[in-house]
């Protein structure tokens, strides 16, 4: 007797693909599927995966370093159990850092946005305590 | 089991700054987050739901290290004793291997004397 059992499951690709999806929705503000109407919860989650396998990588990260697409492209290429190549993914955006000057300091968006709030904060109590 | 003290999520630091990051920040989060996961893969593990609610900075003087947390959806990569395993996550990063639940399928073949 053969018994098939239509088991699902994921694999390390599927982490990646997300992870692409996350950075490509910081750097755009938002992932073109986002705010696509449906009636159920069901007919969303199938224009959302409709959107998503209609997008080629070019299309999705237009306007970003080509990295971004050679990203995807890698992940998309890969079959289901095949390693995603992690130093070369890594590679390219150490590559696309380094060629923009920046500088590896581990200062974010927010630390800089902190930094400033702490020194108008710092401003104002100044100006509070009504010395001259 | 270890706790450390996490600050806050991906999601809540991309509010705080008006929800766009610039490439830095990006390339910044690139740089710790794929060694990160090749590390929970080399394990066996898949998170199965990667989303910014579920990466977090460290709180204090480990404000610059970004953290993978709530891998309650993980699954053994190698575990096939346990089956029926939903495709779960947050649809918005879902990959589209998650969206149609067309990842491996298994087989069984059981022989008819069993």
């Amino acid at each position: 007797m053969l018994l098939t059992d239509a088991d699902l499951e994921q694999s390390p690709r599927d982490d990646m693909e997300s992870l692409g999806y996350v950075l490509t929705y910081f750097i755009r503000g938002s992932l073109p599927w986002q705010g696509l109407k449906a009636n159920t919860r069901k007919q969303k989650e199938e224009l959302i995966l409709q959107k998503k396998e209609s997008m080629s990588p070019e299309e999705l990260c237009e306007g970003l370093p080509e990295e971004f697409q050679t990203y995807f492209k890698h992940i998309r290429s890969l079959r289901f159990d095949e390693i995603p190549d992690y130093a070369h993914l890594r590679h390219l955006f150490r590559n696309l850092f380094c060629r923009r000057g920046y500088e590896y300091d581990y200062v974010f968006d927010w630390t800089i946005l902190k930094f400033l709030k702490h020194l108008e904060k710092e401003e104002a109590s100044v100006k509070d305590c009504g010395l001259p | 089991m270890a706790f450390e003290l996490l600050g806050p999520n991906l999601e809540d630091l991309f509010n705080y700054c008006g929800r766009k990051f610039s490439l830095k920040t990006v390339l910044l989060l690139a740089d710790q987050l794929i060694p990160r996961f090749q590390y929970i893969h080399s394990k066996g593990f898949i998170h199965r739901d990667v989303k910014p609610d579920n990466l977090l900075v460290g709180d204090g003087k480990q404000g610059c290290i970004v953290y993978v947390t709530d891998i309650g959806l993980a699954q053994e990569i190698d575990d096939r004793e346990r089956g029926g395993y939903p495709v779960v996550g947050t649809v918005r990063y879902a990959s589209v291997n998650a969206h149609k639940g067309q990842g491996k399928y298994r087989i069984l073949i059981t022989n008819a004397s069993h």
